[in-house]
């Protein structure tokens, strides 16, 4: 072993990299919790990867192969089920966690000069992430999956003199069919997965560059540090464990969140079945839509708000960062998910 | 609206049709009272609309464009002897058995028609329950009617049991696509039945379906076994992830700072 490793060490040098990157790698000390979010992703993007691959081998995207190719998988290949679970349960859990990400970013004011660039692309990924879930949620081609998307991109018809154009754009046409299925397939598989292994790529270089933040409270050179390898890792991985658990707690007794009756017919564009709804991630923007009186205005505010998050760190230039020094922020923030929450469980109910 | 793309959506199935018989209500409770019992009905649900059943147009805005006989095939309330023929549009198979049952082929005063058992409306899901004294002594003796009920009624109950079976493995994300094929095409013989009216038929009928049924238990029985094997697995494979992160926790206390 020992010579081997000197064998490589010769011709790589990794010894100093491991120093660097990880024994010497310095971190604050007082990391919480909510920093162990970013590896938390990291680990569900690698089982989506690694199961989305898996699936790629049995899918066909064709609208009259589709739902049975993805059935068969579960019925007839080993473990084809617990794959095809696992996708789709982590990405909701993806999106949940991408959620805790962004809403500790916000509150520990984290995404203050100099990490502008970093939060950017963690808004891109934000969008790449609900995008990758829009698309992959049409491939199996069920009822749900049809008319939820159906649903879903409807509410692109709200944005003003363009909006018709733009439902047909992400369509393919005037409904969803096989040019709807083509190009979410494409997307899903071949332009999206780059995509993120680009910019989280990017995300995590400025993270490394510019250093982690730490905690806001004691002021930067009383921190004391510690070695990113073993202490971080191991408090990453106790979140990653957790949440692995809790990944596996929906695989296994609430598959319904992925998988309702809905989702065990194959899609029929002639009969719409009731109560359909879009994705709990998309219902708060859903039930604006339906809400606000005027459709123009219900789409500026989301339009409005996107902007708002996407600029933030160049609105809000000021160096405080405890959260209870910035009432104004603070209130902002928590008005703002309790509306966001309140919306998701109105549309959950009517 | 320009946008046909937009235009279509999930919105409960409603169209001028409804709309205005529902405005008709004051001047006249008989035109509002079908829409609204159809909206509580089976075909509702299933998006069947006023213009299948009695034709003209769906977007007519006025009564003479919605009422068109012409070129929109409007033929207002069917008569007695017709309703089998609506109906049969697209309940192929009742139809057929139906026609060559004593119902029909008696004499025409005395018919039951479709909307005789199912009324034309507020049309729910078909049970025994439509066999009923009510309903079947009002022409003939009960006598017959209830032999035939009773004949049907444990097979009836075998197939509603493990409809339900079926339904809460579908609900637990399992697939039951072939015993879905399975139940569908037992419980569609043995529906054939209650149109038939012939109670030797029932008996041979019930039967083998009845033993039928029992093969489609097992297999049922089959994929609840593989359903409970898997939450178990499941729960151990959790209990893991969480001794594992409670291990991290430890070990990372025993660090320190
Ligand atoms: C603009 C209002 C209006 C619309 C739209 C309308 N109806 Fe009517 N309908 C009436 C009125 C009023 C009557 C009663 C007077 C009559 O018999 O013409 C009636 C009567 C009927 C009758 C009973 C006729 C009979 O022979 O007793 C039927 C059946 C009927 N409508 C079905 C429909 C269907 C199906 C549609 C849609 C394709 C429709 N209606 C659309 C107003 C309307
Ligand atoms: C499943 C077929 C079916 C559907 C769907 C249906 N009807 Fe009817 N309707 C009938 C039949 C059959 C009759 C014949 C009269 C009877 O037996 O009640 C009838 C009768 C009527 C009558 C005359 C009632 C009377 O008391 O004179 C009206 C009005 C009417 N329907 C309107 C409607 C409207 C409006 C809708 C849509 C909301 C509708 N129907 C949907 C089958 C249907
Ligand atoms: C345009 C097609 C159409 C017409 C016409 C139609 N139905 Fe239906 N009916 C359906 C569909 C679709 C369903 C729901 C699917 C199913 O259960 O078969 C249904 C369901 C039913 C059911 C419940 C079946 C069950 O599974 O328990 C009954 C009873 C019924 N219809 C009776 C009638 C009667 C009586 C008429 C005539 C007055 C009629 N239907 C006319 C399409 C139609
Ligand atoms: C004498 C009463 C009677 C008449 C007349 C009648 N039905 Fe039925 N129908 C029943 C009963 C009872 C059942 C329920 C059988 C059961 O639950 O097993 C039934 C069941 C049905 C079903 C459900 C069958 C299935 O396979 O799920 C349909 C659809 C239906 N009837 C349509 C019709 C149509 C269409 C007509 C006219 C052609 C008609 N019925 C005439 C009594 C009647
Ligand atoms: C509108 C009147 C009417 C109603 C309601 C009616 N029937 Fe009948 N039924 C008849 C007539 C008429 C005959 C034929 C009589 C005959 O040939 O002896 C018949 C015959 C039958 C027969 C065949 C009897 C034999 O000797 O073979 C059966 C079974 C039957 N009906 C069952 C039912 C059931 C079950 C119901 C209730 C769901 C029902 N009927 C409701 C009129 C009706
Ligand atoms: C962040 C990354 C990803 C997210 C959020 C995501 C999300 C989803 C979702 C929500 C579904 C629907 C699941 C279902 O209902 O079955 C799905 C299906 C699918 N995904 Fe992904 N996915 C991701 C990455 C990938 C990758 C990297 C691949 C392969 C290269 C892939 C391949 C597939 C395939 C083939 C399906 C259809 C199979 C099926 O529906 O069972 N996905 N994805």
């Amino acid at each position: 072993m020992g010579k081997i490793a000197d064998w490589v060490e010769e011709r790589v040098h990794y010894r100093e990299l491991v120093h660097s990157q990880f024994t010497g790698y310095m971190v604050p000390a007082n990391l919480n919790v909510w920093y162990s979010m970013g590896s938390v992703l990291l680990m569900l993007i690698g089982i989506q990867f690694a199961t989305g691959i898996l699936l790629l081998t049995h899918y066909i995207p064709q609208t009259s192969h589709a739902f049975n190719s993805v059935m068969d998988l579960s019925e007839k290949i080993p473990f084809g089920w617990l794959i095809r679970r696992i996708h789709a349960i982590a990405a909701n859990l993806f999106v949940l966690v991408l959620m805790l990400h962004m809403l500790s970013v916000l509150i520990m004011g984290s995404y203050k000069k100099p990490r502008e660039l970093q939060w950017i692309s963690g808004v891109v990924l934000f969008g790449l992430g609900l995008f990758a879930c829009l698309s992959g949620y049409l491939l199996p081609w069920s009822q749900l999956s049809y008319w939820a998307t159906t649903v879903a991109t409807n509410s692109a018809g709200s944005v003003p003199i363009i909006g018709d154009d733009m439902v047909r754009w992400l369509r393919g046409g005037d409904r969803v069919d096989q040019t709807t299925l083509g190009r979410f397939y494409a997307l899903h598989v071949s332009v999206l997965p780059p995509l993120f292994t680009f910019i989280v790529a990017a995300h995590l270089f400025l993270m490394r560059r510019v250093g982690i933040s730490a905690p806001p409270g004691i002021p930067k050179e009383q921190v004391k540090k510690v070695p990113f390898f073993p202490h971080f890792v191991l408090e990453d991985m106790r979140a990653s464990y957790f949440f692995l658990a809790v990944l596996f707690v929906g695989v296994f007794f609430v598959p319904q969140i992925s998988f309702p009756p809905d989702a065990m017919e194959p899609a029929d564009p002639l009969f719409t079945p009731p109560h359909i709804k879009p994705e709990w991630y998309f219902l708060a923007n859903y039930q604006l839509l339906k809400v606000v009186p005027n459709e123009f205005l219900g789409i500026g505010l989301q339009g409005l708000g996107g902007a708002l998050l996407l600029l933030l760190p160049f609105l809000d230039r000021g160096q405080e960062r405890r959260p209870l020094k910035r009432p104004l922020f603070l209130a902002v923030v928590v008005a703002s998910l309790a509306g966001f929450i309140g919306l998701t469980v109105w549309g959950h109910l009517s | 609206m320009p946008g046909s793309a937009r235009a279509e959506g999930a919105t409960a199935p409603e169209n001028e049709c409804v709309r205005c018989h529902l405005e008709q209500e004051e001047e006249d409770e008989n035109l509002a009272k079908p829409p609204k019992e159809w909206r509580q009905s089976i075909h509702h649900e299933n998006s069947i609309m006023c213009n299948d059943c009695h034709g003209g147009s769906p977007i007519g805005k006025d009564e003479e464009e919605a009422h068109d006989e012409e070129d929109a095939e409007f033929i207002g309330a069917p008569a007695d002897d017709d309703i089998p023929g609506v109906c049969g549009e697209c309940h192929i198979a009742v139809h057929e058995n139906y026609m060559k049952s004593k119902h029909w082929l008696t004499k025409k005063e005395k018919r039951p028609v479709c909307t005789t058992c199912h009324g034309a409306h507020l049309i729910k899901e078909a049970t025994l329950d439509l066999i009923n004294e009510k309903t079947c002594s009002e022409c003939h003796k009960y006598e017959r009617s209830k032999r035939i009920k009773v004949a049907m009624t444990a097979t009836e109950d075998k197939l509603l049991a493990l409809e339900n079976r079926i339904h809460l493995l579908k609900s637990e994300g399992m697939d039951v696509r072939s015993l879905d094929q399975t139940h569908f095409a037992q419980r569609n013989l043995f529906h054939r039945l209650s149109h038939i009216l012939d109670l030797d038929e029932v008996i041979r009928i019930a039967e083998t379906v009845g033993k039928d049924t029992e093969l489609l238990s097992n297999k049922i029985g089959e994929q609840e076994g593989v359903l409970s094997r898997r939450r178990l697995a499941g729960g151990v494979l959790t209990a893991f992830l969480l001794l594992g992160a409670l291990g991290m926790h430890f070990a990372r206390k025993s660090l320190g700072e």
